[in-house]
């Protein structure tokens, strides 16, 4: 039979759970029983837990923590424990484990400690809980935060990208509407009574050429729509004049055409040349001219 | 943060899982699967099964929180014997199911163990590796063979064919060198 000593010259290879079975199961009976055999062992833990250093830290899946969590609701609530609180720090054994019913794993016993006065223990007591649940508290709250604030950093940038494609969609409304607002303009300028339209025909420079001019009298508004014009050359552009008989040409608005050749002009008349019976478009310096010096390349014929 | 305070937050964290807090266990992992899942793959050899085994070990810590006692000792000291003793379970049931593995992860572990050694990575890690290769050599591979083979005194005197009784006084002495070695620094050890 093993006497007190021997039980405390095992302490230390106990924490390295490296006794046999037999012998562990011994140890875990003496120590149930022995504050101060129990107090050196879970010294002794700390010296072997130390070892767990001497190893290079390791990352484990990064699903592993979800996989944790929910196999604690898989679990359920935790059961109260069956062992009164303060009992303690219940290593089991790996053989206890390994081989043993959880019946036969010996409860360690409190270690006796130092007599405190009542009142200090409760006052102390009352202050750990107190602090502890405070930094706790703040933990989870700083990690409730952080999460929150990610999620609003989300949100925000959605809302964003959101604001920007309503924007467009404003802009590519507003440029619709102001096209349907011109052609409004246009379809009432056209279907005006009084309004005339005139064909004007390519010369020798632009024998393919053709426009058409249309000109409400009573308000002056006017719109040439051009085919076929060659692209005018640099420096130059094309200008609108309005002849009326026995009076010089008065000059319209300058204008050029796309890569097609095509051109609409709108102008408004002013109303000493609404009374113009010939339309012609001649080839000019870019920024117009007050009187004609270019060569004619379109020309309506007398209405 | 310093140990103590550290010690604390750990301490408030395992009453909050008593308590039945899933978001403190979370938090518990977050500050101590790195080193845990570093010590059952160091016994393991096997990244399934280390993964497998932290899992258990979380699992238990969920259903054991309210055991644990501060006086007792640190939270650190309670989450890694916790974590160690799961391991060597597993280590020993694999073993019993495969003798041939057993040997292979044997040479395995015994390569390992050098670099272990050698690899410097944290200033904790590089106060106990310093303490451990103070130690003599054979009281060294004592607590080596035990702690990450999970080996008994009987098992390590028949695998190094020494007499038990030597195998007994070197791991004795080992331990007690190395509590001297690491002296007040062992609390400050997170």
């Amino acid at each position: 039979m093993r006497g007190h000593e021997d039980y405390k010259e095992m302490l230390a290879a106990h924490a390295l759970d490296a006794l046999d079975r037999a012998e562990a199961r011994e140890m875990d009976t003496h120590l149930a029983g022995c504050a101060e055999c129990q107090a050196e062992f879970d010294s002794w833990l700390e010296t072997s837990a130390a070892l767990a250093h001497t190893v290079p830290a390791s990352e484990p899946s990064a699903d592993l923590r979800s996989r944790i969590l929910e196999s604690l609701r898989a679990e359920g609530p935790v059961r109260a424990s069956r062992t009164a609180p303060g009992i303690g720090l219940k290593v089991e054994s790996p053989k206890a484990s390994a081989a043993l019913d959880e019946s036969n794993v010996v409860q360690f016993a409190k270690p006796a400690r130092r007599a405190w006065s009542a009142a200090s223990k409760v006052f102390a007591l009352a202050a750990s809980v107190a602090f502890i649940a405070l930094i706790v508290s703040l933990i989870l709250l700083w990690n409730r935060y952080n999460d929150a604030r990610q999620d609003l950093a989300r949100l925000s940038d959605r809302l964003n990208q959101m604001q920007g494609e309503l924007k467009s969609e404003r802009e590519t409304l507003a440029r619709e509407r102001q096209t349907l607002s011109r052609e409004r303009e246009t379809l009432a300028m056209l279907t005006s009574p009084e309004t005339r339209i005139n064909t004007l025909t390519g010369t020798e420079m632009a024998t393919n050429a053709r426009a058409m001019f249309a000109l409400d009298r009573s308000t002056g508004r006017a719109m040439l729509m051009a085919y076929d014009l060659p692209p005018a050359p640099e420096g130059k552009a094309y200008q609108l004049w309005y002849i009326a008989e026995g009076k010089p040409p008065m000059p319209g608005h300058v204008f050029n055409v796309d890569a097609a050749g095509h051109a609409e002009m709108h102008d408004q008349v002013p109303v000493e040349a609404r009374a113009a019976t010939v339309f012609a478009v001649t080839l000019e310096p870019s920024p117009g001219v007050t009187a004609p010096t270019g060569p004619k390349v379109l020309l309506s014929a007398a209405s | 943060m310093q140990p103590e305070q550290a010690q604390i937050v750990d301490v408030g964290l395992l009453r909050q899982i008593a308590g039945g807090d899933e978001q403190a266990l979370g938090a518990l992992y977050d500050r101590y699967r790195l080193i845990l899942f570093g010590l059952i793959l160091r016994i393991l050899h096997s990244q399934p099964e280390a993964e497998d085994v932290l899992q258990e070990v979380f699992l238990q810590v969920w259903r054991k929180a309210s055991d644990f006692d501060e006086a007792r000792g640190r939270p650190f000291t309670w989450l890694v014997t916790l974590a160690r003793s799961r391991a060597i379970d597993r280590l020993r049931a694999l073993n019993a199911r495969d003798r041939t593995a057993t040997e292979a992860a044997r040479e395995a572990v015994e390569s390992i163990s050098d670099a272990a050694t050698d690899a410097a990575k944290s200033e904790q890690g590089e106060i106990v590796r310093s303490a451990l290769a103070r130690l003599p050599e054979e009281q060294r591979q004592a607590l080596v063979l035990a702690y990450f083979e999970g080996l008994t005194q009987s098992e390590i005197a028949e695998r190094l064919g020494t007499p038990l009784g030597t195998v007994k006084t070197r791991m004795r002495s080992g331990m007690i060198k190395l509590r001297e070695l690491l002296g007040e620094r062992v609390k400050d050890l997170i």
